[in-house]
């Protein structure tokens, strides 16, 4: 599933973020969610959503070629992965980790933080 | 004479009041009835409403109420 | 290992700067949960009587529940408590955002502060590496202000805590502030940081919370958001919040007015829900988990001048708005984010500043005392009161003890109208026509607090008369009042209800407001930390807790008894002056009756003090 986000919605109550680690990684640990959520307080009062929309930089910086577009999306193949984090430094959104693996991780489309979001922030893209 | 049938959703701090009461409950009658007087139908006192919201939007305890709709009361939070 | 939990109690002499992070002890978990339970034992255990709230032997505790910090709704909850400089007794307050769950990711459940640092200081707490950094230049910075500063310096993941000028300067009733507008506002837990020169506390958690299903969790967790989106209310309340009530609370007649004269405020229409989502809304702003938002992030413009402010929820609105009778949302939103850069509790600071216009009013205090005249309804002189409070200036060092020291020195007759219990101010409802509230107020552990128990609505169930009818009858139509039977029972059972929900980390809006149903927290709780409890089980702890918090207030407070559980003589003996309860007030023979009633069910004797054989029922030491 692609991303698309609308802003002026989100509350900043970091659903997306918790549920986010729960299914990729099966930890409580927003600090590795692969969305990130900042609050601009106190001036002018609105939060920015950080996502991966699938642009594909990572793959195309990845020098092993381990990210591959599937259906629009890009996934990470961790046989050929070598632990450089080229791909952890070129994503222009800042939304991918390095596990405590050493792995590099990114958004895999599975739609949690979409099904969990209680205010229609985070939604699949449908175009 | 057309029956009137209404649903009423109980929720919160009204259904801690009002133990008797389901989530959703049903009214039904013979003559016209507000707001007001459906509250009273179920035993509760409708001062202890908050609000009333009937597809999403507020509406007047004394709104005279159409058929088969849905009404939501909503209690007060309750020293939140 | 301990599911659910951080796993460590970090505590810190901040005048030494010696640091000890301890297994969290599986006992104190069983017996007492966490959050409130946490904070009620070790304030019980470690503060020795003769303490100084003020002084460097009182501890501040910051605990999270179990709950707190996990994939399930209102997960964000935070408690604080202290030996309270407003009361002399146990003091606590709960807070929302970000910052308990942060502690928890960085390994603590618990925080426990301790000592005083020589000069003005913050901690930063990076998981586990800890320091208490020396910075004199955050020296009377607005509490968003130096949040402000600190977020910059240290990063947009860090997570902190901050006092303004009137924790530094040790206002009774100073503040915590969090995330630009939540606080822990409630019996003056940031003078007592500010006496141990604590400006901030600043955490950053990257790491986990083990979990003893976390499959079996996050399905759990996932459904009960599902619950909550489909629950009618979920759409229909989020978006007035709070505020929503307070029109309601004018027309059952319990908006605090005029200092507590009335119970009725005409412009209430100005000072609604709907005007805070007309005149100054700009975002919901929620809490860590929440999916009903109650924070409602605004901009108001005023003659004075304008401010981003996150408010003013109801009890500001009851408080700044309808005792200091400031008529627009705008005005109101404005005293409110001054009392948020200075660090002063809004539910307090309106009461006092009421207090002082009234004692103006009735000559008490004169012009030479102020600095000028002052009057009801002026927001010139609410900001000209909060701004001598908080630097204890003036009349403001007088006031800045609360109104019951303030009335003492006033004199006057001041005390029929220091509208406060223990030393801590009343909050949002007015109860001369609300027995069972009353009894809330006047038996809560903290003080006059509404949310250990908020019996009004039960009290209005119990009332014989619709007031709406009566008020449309026009003048001469009065509710009665409703009687005090069958009070007590229900006011018990809240106030270990609505505590429980501190004691797990977790709020409690989404079961009051939506209807979500307690059994859920049952399950999830099983699944996080593999202890199975039931809703029963976790309310039979709740109250022992309450039995502890008046066991604290025996030790700590001389001669603590009876006389500590009446609402000022003003609710006792004057009538409410206008609106749909006016004429009415409660005779003390009556709140006598209730509180021998309350005292036989609690197992305490007739002066108020738990018996050795309650102690030894409920196991404690």
């Amino acid at each position: 599933m692609k991303l698309q986000v609308k802003e002026d919605r989100c509350s900043g109550c970091n659903v997306c973020r918790v549920v986010c680690t729960l299914e990729n990684f099966s930890t409580v640990q927003p600090s590795q969610a692969l969305l990130k959520i900042k609050g601009l307080f106190p001036d002018p009062g609105k939060y920015e959503i950080a996502y991966c929309n699938q642009c594909g930089v990572c793959a195309g910086e990845c020098p092993e070629e381990a990210i591959k577009e599937v259906n629009s999306e890009y996934d990470i193949d961790y046989d050929l992965c070598t632990q450089c984090l080229i791909c952890v430094d070129s994503c222009p959104f800042d939304v991918m980790v390095v596990l405590e693996s050493g792995y590099p991780a990114k958004c895999t489309g599975c739609g949690k933080c979409v099904e969990l979001c209680p205010r229609d922030a985070v939604l699949a893209d449908q175009g | 004479m057309m029956t009137l049938k209404v649903d009423v959703i109980v929720q919160g701090y009204l259904r801690e009041l009002y133990p008797h009461l389901r989530e959703k409950e049903e009214v039904i009658s013979e003559t016209p009835l507000t707001v007001r007087q459906i509250i009273s139908q179920l035993g509760i006192k409708s001062e202890t409403v908050l609000f009333v919201t009937q597809e999403g939007r507020i509406i007047d305890k004394d709104y005279l109420v159409e058929s088969n709709t849905e009404l939501v009361l909503v209690s007060p939070p309750a020293g939140g | 290992m301990l599911h659910g939990y951080a796993g460590k109690i970090l505590k810190i002499n901040v005048g030494s700067g010696k640091q000890v992070a301890e297994n969290t002890p599986p006992e104190l978990a069983e017996q007492y949960l966490g959050g409130r339970g946490f904070v009620a034992r070790l304030l019980y255990d470690s503060i020795e009587p003769g303490t100084d709230p003020l002084g460097p032997a009182n501890l501040v505790v910051i605990a999270t529940g179990p709950l707190s910090g996990h994939l399930l709704p209102g997960s964000g909850k935070t408690h604080f408590g202290t030996l309270s400089p407003a009361t002399g007794g146990y003091g606590d307050s709960n807070m929302g955002g970000h910052f308990g769950p942060a502690l928890k990711y960085a390994g603590y459940d618990c925080l426990v502060l301790e000592g005083a640092a020589e000069k003005l200081s913050t901690i930063v707490i990076d998981n586990d590496k800890i320091e208490i950094v020396e910075d004199e230049t955050l020296q009377g910075k607005g509490a968003l202000v130096a949040e402000k500063i600190l977020k910059e310096r240290l990063g947009e993941d860090f997570q902190i805590i901050t006092i303004g000028p009137a924790g530094e300067n040790k206002v009774a009733f100073a503040c915590i502030s969090h995330d630009f507008g939540r606080q822990a506002g409630r019996t003056g837990v940031a003078a007592v940081l500010g006496s141990k020169n604590i400006k901030a506390v600043a955490v950053r958690g990257t790491g986990s919370i083990p979990v003893y299903n976390a499959k079996g969790a996050q399905q759990k967790g996932e459904a009960m958001y599902k619950v909550c989106f489909a629950k009618p209310g979920f759409k229909t309340w989020t978006p007035y919040g709070t505020a929503s009530i307070t029109s309601w609370v004018n027309e059952v007649g319990a908006f605090p007015t005029r200092n507590f004269q009335s119970s009725f405020a005409e412009f209430h229409n100005k000072i609604n829900g709907q005007a805070v989502v007309d005149k100054l809304l700009i975002t919901d702003k929620g809490c860590f988990g929440c999916p009903t938002p109650c924070g409602k992030y605004g901009y108001a413009k005023t003659a004075l001048g304008n401010a981003y402010v996150e408010g003013p929820e109801y009890e500001s609105i009851a408080t700044l708005g309808g005792s200091c009778c400031l008529e627009e949302i705008e005005e109101v939103a404005y005293a409110n984010y001054v009392c948020d850069q200075l660090g002063l509790d809004t539910i307090s600071a309106g009461v006092v500043v009421s207090f002082a216009m009234e004692c103006f009013e009735k000559g008490v205090i004169n012009t030479a005392e102020i600095g000028r005249s002052i009057s009801f309804g002026s927001l010139d002189d609410v900001v000209y009161l909060l701004e001598k409070i908080a630097a204890c200036e003036g009349i403001g060092a007088v006031l800045a003890g609360g109104v019951k020291p303030a009335s003492a020195a006033f004199g006057g007759g001041s005390e029929q109208y220091a509208i406060h219990v223990k030393g801590l101010e009343w909050s949002g409802y007015e109860c001369r026509n609300a027995p069972g509230m009353m009894l809330s107020y006047m038996t809560a552990d903290v003080g006059a607090h509404h949310n250990r128990s908020w019996a009004l609505g039960y009290d209005i169930s119990q009332s014989d008369a619709d007031v709406s009818e009566l008020i449309k009858a026009g003048a001469g139509g009065k509710m009665d009042v409703s009687s005090p039977e069958g009070k007590v029972d229900h006011v018990i059972s809240m106030q270990h209800s609505r505590p429980l929900y501190d004691t797990l980390g977790i709020c409690r809006l989404q079961t009051m407001e939506i209807g979500f149903e307690t059994v859920h927290y049952e399950e999830v709780f099983e699944l996080i930390t593999g202890r199975k409890l039931s809703w029963a089980e976790m309310l039979a702890i709740s109250e022992k807790i309450w039995q502890l918090t008046r066991l604290f207030n025996v030790k700590h407070i001389d001669g603590f008894g009876r006389s500590w559980d009446y609402p000022p003589r003003r609710f006792m003996e004057e009538p409410v002056t206008s609106g749909p309860n006016e004429g009415r007030y409660i005779k003390k023979e009556i709140l006598d009756k209730m509180l021998d009633e309350y005292y036989e069910k609690r197992g305490w004797d007739s002066n108020g003090i738990p018996t050795p054989e309650t102690i030894k029922a409920y196991g404690l030491k």
